[in-house]
């Protein structure tokens, strides 16, 4: 079998090949959140029409799937900016770095050393606990462990459970976020945890119902919570100027993984 | 807090899962291999990789998995749910191979699902496999009717899905040596028979 063979055989098939391209991305993550999809064929044409809330993941995802279709479904698109207006380089957090003591110590906060992730990984040379939202007892417990101290560990403290993670040195870009989710009173409680770097000044929350709510943001650390029917939402970023340096649409994925309202 | 519960907490967390977090004893063990970036670019990074493969294949996946499936409309569902399917269990892909071939995997048993009544189903059922519209082309349907369905499905996967040798090893279960001979094998029947079919036109 030589080359000339093997290309006749490529070009037969090329031209065999269907070539019309109808992906649609926003399909596969909508299908992914476990969301009920109902098919119809109109004319010949595959229409997809969502039975609920569509969610988008990634900047700029747009979500419109057949909905004025035979009145039945909903359109939906990923709520409030999507489009960042100033890239910034990787962030860091100076104070952290600079062992400035802000909020409490693990001691005064009553908060074992080994009770933080990544304590059993590397030593923790420095920790504060931070309140985001004075309105919650949640508490952000913001770490630095390894041998110089330049790893950066989260634990999110929410009364009786927590959760977290560490980055091997620190690149917000421009924050880092955290999903968690739990049931309560029969309703799904997702929280947003997480970091934000020093070019962070505010961050707000848009839903998916048109709200947008102002993130508790202290010392670097912001936390809020939601609720199912609030989704799709969308964490965005702003600097001191109000130009929006970050967006974040992953808890619109990670809630696909929840069960329950 | 008890740890037990961080790791119920953990579950929606994309890209680290409750096990992946005792087996390591903590989230920064699979963070400190992703090469010094950011918890959000490492909890993303999968389902981003997944999107990437989906952006860049889509027509691949499609016209190879039609000739499993069918038909067109199935295999674009079969693509659909693959990649969904892909991106709910991203967190057990353990990077022992290609990612796309890991994809590629998960849409042949859907594709193979979808024309067996079996259940579960297994990749060795691939079935007839066979060229969608066999009037575009009769010499060539005719041809590859006379392969056996898995040298058949290789000719596929390497000709539609653009698939290499190791990759197609990955998808079918075999060795990349089996995955050469085969496909030396198809082309030297393929080209015999067309040029058997084109002498007697």
């Amino acid at each position: 079998m030589n080359a000339t063979g093997d290309s006749l055989l490529q070009d037969r098939f090329r031209q065999l090949a269907d070539t019309v391209d109808d992906s649609d991305w926003n399909d596969v993550v909508s299908r992914a959140a476990g969301l009920g999809r109902q098919r119809w064929s109109l004319n010949g044409r595959r229409v997809a029409v969502l039975a609920g809330i569509a969610f988008a993941l990634g900047v700029g995802a747009t979500v419109v799937s057949g909905a004025p279709l035979l009145g039945l479904g909903a359109a939906s698109t990923t709520p409030g900016p999507v489009a960042v207006e100033r890239q910034l380089p990787n962030g860091t957090i100076g104070w952290l770095f600079r062992h400035e003591p802000r909020g409490q110590s693990l001691a005064a906060a009553q908060i074992a050393v080994g009770s933080l992730v990544g304590s059993h990984w590397q030593p923790v040379r420095f920790a504060r606990v931070l309140t985001p939202d004075p309105a919650l007892n949640t508490r952000i417990v913001v770490s630095l462990i390894g041998k110089r101290g330049r790893n950066v560990c989260m634990t999110v403290i929410d009364r009786d459970s927590g959760g977290g993670g560490c980055a091997v040195g620190l690149l917000l870009r421009p924050f880092s976020v955290m999903t968690s989710g739990r049931m309560e009173h029969g309703r799904t409680l997702i929280t947003l945890a997480g970091l934000a770097s020093d070019d962070v000044a505010s961050i707000k929350l848009f839903l998916g119902h048109g709200a947008a709510r102002r993130v508790p943001l202290k010392d670097n650390a912001f936390y809020v919570r939601l609720s199912r029917p609030d989704l799709p939402a969308n964490l965005v970023a702003y600097d001191d100027q109000g130009r929006v340096i970050g967006t974040d649409q992953s808890v619109n994925l990670a809630a696909g993984s929840l069960t329950g309202p | 807090m008890a740890f037990g519960e961080v790791s119920a907490n953990l579950r929606a967390l994309p890209g680290v899962s409750s096990a992946r977090f005792h087996v390591c004893r903590g989230v920064a063990c699979q963070i400190k291999d992703s090469r010094r970036r950011s918890l959000s670019t490492v909890v993303d990074h999968r389902a981003r990789q997944i999107e990437g493969v989906y952006r860049s294949r889509y027509l691949k996946f499609r016209n190879a998995l039609a000739t499993v499936t069918g038909d067109w409309e199935t295999a674009r569902d079969v693509v659909q749910e693959a990649f969904a399917e892909a991106l709910r269990k991203r967190d057990t892909f353990r990077d022992e191979g290609s990612l796309e071939a890991w994809v590629w995997r998960i849409a042949m048993r859907l594709a193979i699902a979808s024309r067996s009544t079996q259940s579960p189903v297994q990749l060795t059922e691939i079935g007839e496999p066979g060229l969608v519209d066999s009037r575009l082309d009769p010499d060539l349907a005719g041809a590859l009717r006379q392969l056996p369905p898995r040298r058949r499905l290789i000719v596929f996967l390497h000709y539609f899905g653009d698939l290499g040798y190791g990759e197609i090893a990955e998808v079918c279960g075999v060795s990349e040596g089996t995955v050469a001979a085969t496909l030396s094998q198809a082309r030297h029947d393929l080209m015999i028979a067309l040029e058997t079919r084109g002498a007697s036109a």
